[in-house]
């Protein structure tokens, strides 16, 4: 399967969505959106924690420091209540906008 | 609110910088670990597994870069950045940072000066509870807007006004304090009992006047000024209740003002000074006779009452007292001004001219220093490419430069303010007495404040152009370029010639308006007074002449005088000495209207002949050495007894006897309580006595003996140095009379000066600032031609190999600073013809485009941009051929 460059609106909406699960520290985020597309999306791991940081700053997610499943010390994102509305919102907008260029592109 | 967040993220950032750095390089340290971890568990050898987690990392620094400003902390950094180099730079360039911030110096100091004057003029609260809603009430006439009032009308206003919530009376009075120590003169006024109300100003001590204090005969209660209390009484707490022998008389000091407050209306003010001590007028029912005016006063504006809407009542009630006392009121309105435009005067118009100079000035300085920049900038091409090369965006260059040019200004602020402090001195020292009116000139947290605008704007003002312009780089062809193309620099030499053009013609505006009033300022010293005012010393003395004090009947007073100027005479030194009740070029004077013996009097009050008036003694005319024309002077005699003579000037002769002796003509003042034929016996020469700028009128003079006023100034002719008989001509008054204090002691000649000190004030300043734009304007002029010579070095010499002689280059290089010299003048000529107008009324008998000022200026001008054009043009002619040619 070939690979899909992430748009940066899209890459905060799976974040928002990794997160909706419950704490995660960056590299799990990672690790569950490769897994979940079946490694069909490909993230450049690093521009990840910009797209954390700006949620961040937005209030869409907090973070504090944890210790990892291998009792490291790592900084665990959790999402706000305004973060969990931002993911509505969003996935709300993803599903109008893939059903409207499914029909246009099912018109043969 | 969002920007408030933005800034805290911004400025915490920047504080934790070091904490959020590592936890951004934990966060990235701890995925990469993770990641190659992975990589080793999938099989991968540790090093390949650690480079795959690298890459599929991206771009550490980038990443690093880029979450650092979201973090926040970076926008602050980039600024502190900014500023470091920017400091580097202007360093390492001493001689380009000395010229900007001297330049940037001058226009932000003067600006900062004036605008403490301003401020405190124009701007500062008044001293009084609610101040604006203040207004001074004159009545008026043909010949002036501000005309003292009668007592009489002043009642009537009180009664049937409903615009003002309080009307208060008030005149001023020299009177002579004794008691404990040194009799001394203060001045003082006579209030009606609501003047503090009115003011809404509270005692700091004690109390101010009650109804009751207002009583006939109960009114020997005073309030003293902070400064009399201070000066006079040590600033005793105990001073309330004290008693004090006032004009003769025991008065109880019932309450001291707070320091800030200086009531004193200098119009028509008959002291000059600020009074000192305030006494209670007892309102006797023969004030409301209607007879003489002698009166100010101060009103409250009712709460929502308009000063169009008191004007307009006070317009009826005044057509309405016309209508029923018309021999005394007919042709007096009333006239209602603000406050504060009574306080700032003449001198208001004087200093919004100053301020639209200096803001001339400030705007050539910005023009100079913004051409030095666009100089510079094209020096910088290359370090400004490179850094583009290595990364830095559009954005950022400009903010590297307004960075720059705002950390010039704030050193020509700083260095400016450091101007000010002192010009503001230097204003004080030479400002006219209505400056005194107002509080401290100083500069204040208000004036600060202003200054750190004016530093804000002149930073972006003169950056922001040569700063757009460098940042506007194409990267390859700068980089190729060796300095020998001109054609990058073809735009920002365009401009440097616009700002040039600017400088020059605004320079020559401020020129042209300094050049008018220089031009009637010289007018006005010259004009002639009518008397020689070298070595004449002058000395007011005011006896206590109320009922009851020393001096209270006119044979005391004229027994007084005589005898003082009889002693007088025979001082060593003196040439002549005599008396005039009004001291000259105070601004002081009485007119009053006079019938002439034979002669129907004119139907109207305004059609009434008129006449100034002046007491004098016999002397005084030899004294002032204002020349007899016919007739004779008086006799000692007429002056003790009274013998009904008068002496008139030339100008009352020619406008009432044109074709007629005036002499043996008796004429009739309405001025005495008795009024009685006097008859003309002499005629002498016309002399100034309110002011310079004052049109010679007709003048009557009357011997003592027949207006014995407590009040006379002596005049003594000296035969050296006025200052040095000083000494002995008080003895003569303190033996006369120990008790009596001695007013002001001047000589004329510095009487004379002072009255035209605002006229000074003006014209000084006005033609400092001209210099000065002058100045930097050929500072401005040299500056881009010598850019522009150095630029086309090269193009001069190949003019040179084919045959170009130094001359051409000379004339090439004139021809090209003299078009942007005579654009300047044809624009600053322009804008010149519409804003002097604005001067108008500060000029005497000068016009406001008087075509000498208007040719000689322009020429002196383009003079001196010819001079700093030739420097550089000549350094361009006399370049090597050789040296030319290898020009980089």
């Amino acid at each position: 399967m070939a690979k899909i460059d992430l748009l940066q609106g899209t890459l905060d909406m799976l974040v928002l969505k990794a997160l909706s699960r419950g704490p995660m520290h960056g590299y799990e985020v990672t690790r569950w959106i490769q897994q979940t597309s079946d490694d069909a999306l490909q993230v450049e791991e690093g521009s990840l924690y910009p797209a954390l940081y700006r949620m961040e700053k937005r209030g869409w997610i907090t973070s504090e420091e944890g210790l990892s499943e291998n009792n490291r010390r790592a900084r665990y994102y959790k999402l706000t209540r305004a973060g969990r509305k931002q993911l509505e919102t969003e996935s709300s907008a993803w599903d109008r906008l893939t059903e409207a260029i499914a029909k246009v592109m099912q018109t043969a | 609110m969002s920007w408030l967040k933005t800034i805290w993220w911004q400025l915490s950032g920047f504080f934790r910088k070091g904490k959020i750095e590592r936890r951004i390089e934990e966060e990235f340290r701890f995925h990469l670990e993770m990641r190659t971890q992975e990589n080793i568990d999938r099989g991968m050898a540790p090093e390949e597994a650690r480079t795959q987690a690298r890459r599929q990392f991206g771009n550490l620094t980038y990443l690093t870069e880029v979450s650092r400003e979201i973090r926040g902390g970076a926008i602050m950094d980039m600024l502190w950045q900014d500023l470091r180099y920017g400091v580097r730079m202007l360093v390492k360039s001493p001689g380009f940072t000395a010229v900007a911030v001297l330049t940037l110096a001058l226009g932000i100091g003067a600006n900062t000066a004036i605008f403490s004057v301003t401020h405190a003029v124009l701007l500062r609260a008044l001293p009084y509870g609610d101040a604006d809603r203040l207004v001074i009430v004159w009545e008026k006439n043909q010949r002036t807007e501000q005309n003292v009032i009668s007592p009489a009308n002043f009642f009537n206003w009180q009664e049937q006004n409903s615009v003002f919530a309080g009307l208060a009376a008030f005149f001023d009075t020299r009177n002579s304090l004794s008691g404990d120590g040194e009799p001394e003169e203060v001045p003082g006024q006579i209030t009606t009992d609501n003047l503090f109300s009115v003011l809404g100003v509270q005692a700091m001590l004690g109390r101010t006047f009650t109804p009751e204090d207002g009583k006939p005969g109960q009114n020997n209660v005073v309030v003293i000024s902070y400064g009399l209390w201070q000066r006079r009484f040590g600033g005793d707490s105990n001073v309330i209740g004290r008693k004090v022998i006032l004009n003769a008389v025991e008065h109880t000091v019932i309450g001291v003002l707070p320091p800030e407050v200086k009531w004193h209306v200098r119009r028509n003010s008959q002291t000059g000074r600020a009074a000192e001590l305030w006494k209670p007028w007892a309102i006797t029912s023969d004030l409301r006779q209607f007879r003489g005016r002698f009166i100010c006063a101060v009103a409250r504006l009712r709460d929502g009452v308009t000063l169009q809407q008191a004007r307009a009542e006070m317009g009826t009630i005044a057509g309405r007292l016309a209508e029923q006392y018309k021999q005394f009121n007919s042709g007096y309105g009333i006239n209602v001004v603000p406050l504060r435009q009574q306080f700032a005067g003449e001198i208001r118009l004087a200093l919004l001219v100053l301020a639209g100079a200096v803001g001339f000035v400030l705007l050539i300085a910005c023009a100079n220093v913004a051409n030095l920049l666009l100089a510079r900038a094209s020096a910088r091409q290359k370090e400004i490419a490179v850094r583009a090369a290595l990364g830095a965006g559009r954005v950022r260059i400009l903010r590297q430069l307004l960075t720059e040019s705002l950390l010039l200004a704030a050193l020509g602020g700083v260095a400016g303010l450091v101007l000010a402090w002192w010009g503001t001195k230097v204003l004080v020292s030479l400002s006219p007495p209505e400056l005194g009116d107002f509080q401290h000139v100083e500069i204040s947290a208000p004036v600060l404040g202003f200054t750190f605008a004016v530093v804000l704007l002149t930073g972006v003002v003169f950056g922001l152009v040569p700063a757009t312009e460098a940042s506007k780089i194409r990267l390859s062809g700068t980089l190729k370029e060796t300095g020998r193309s001109l054609a990058g620099n073809t735009r920002s030499r365009r401009l440097g010639s616009a700002l040039v053009v600017a400088e020059i013609a605004l320079a020559l505006v401020l020129l042209l308006g300094a050049g008018l009033l220089v031009r009637s300022f010289l007018r006005l010293q010259g004009v002639d007074t009518g008397f020689n005012a070298r070595n004449v010393l002058t000395m007011r003395v005011a006896l206590p002449g109320a009922p009851g004090a020393r001096y209270n009947d006119d044979a005391k007073r004229i027994n007084f005088f005589t005898q003082a100027l009889e002693r007088m005479q025979t001082l060593p030194g003196i040439e002549a000495v005599g008396a005039i009740n009004y001291t000259p070029f105070l601004g002081l004077g009485t007119t009053t209207g006079f019938d002439i013996e034979g002669r129907p009097r004119p139907p109207t009050v305004q059609a009434m002949n008129s006449t100034g008036v002046c007491v004098t003694d016999q002397n005084f005319f030899r004294a002032l050495e204002i020349p007899l024309k016919r007739g004779r002077l008086f006799t000692e005699q007429e002056v003790r007894e009274k013998r009904n003579v008068v002496v008139i000037n030339e100008a009352l002769a020619k406008k009432y006897f044109p074709n007629e002796d005036p002499l043996g003509r008796r004429l009739t003042i309405a001025l005495s309580p008795q009024p009685v034929p006097t008859e003309i016996i002499g005629i002498v020469g016309d002399a100034k006595h309110t002011g310079l700028d004052q049109q010679t009128e007709p003048m009557s003079y009357w011997p003592i003996a027949q207006g014995p006023y407590p009040f006379m100034t002596f005049v003594l002719r000296t035969r050296g140095e006025p200052a040095a008989v000083a000494a002995a001509v008080r003895h003569v008054v303190q033996t006369l009379d120990p008790q009596q204090p001695i007013g002001e002691v001047r000589t004329l000649s510095s009487l004379v000066g002072d009255s035209i000190a605002r006229q000074r004030f003006n014209t000084l300043l006005l033609a400092v600032f001209a210099v000065v734009a002058l100045l930097l304007s050929a500072v401005g002029i040299y500056g881009v031609m010598s850019y522009g010579v150095a630029q086309r070095t090269h193009e001069v010499g190949i003019r040179t190999a084919l045959g170009a002689t130094a001359a051409d280059i000379l004339r090439l290089v004139l021809k090209q600073g003299m078009k942007l010299t005579l654009l300047g003048v044809a624009v600053g000529m322009l804008a010149a013809v519409t804003l002097t107008r604005l001067l108008k009324n500060l000029l005497f008998s000068v016009g406001a485009t008087d075509p000498l000022t208007f040719v000689t200026l322009p020429l002196l001008l383009a003079s001196v941009a010819l001079l700093a054009c030739y420097l550089p043009a000549r350094r361009a002619a006399k370049v090597d051929l050789l040296v030319a040619l290898r020009y980089e």
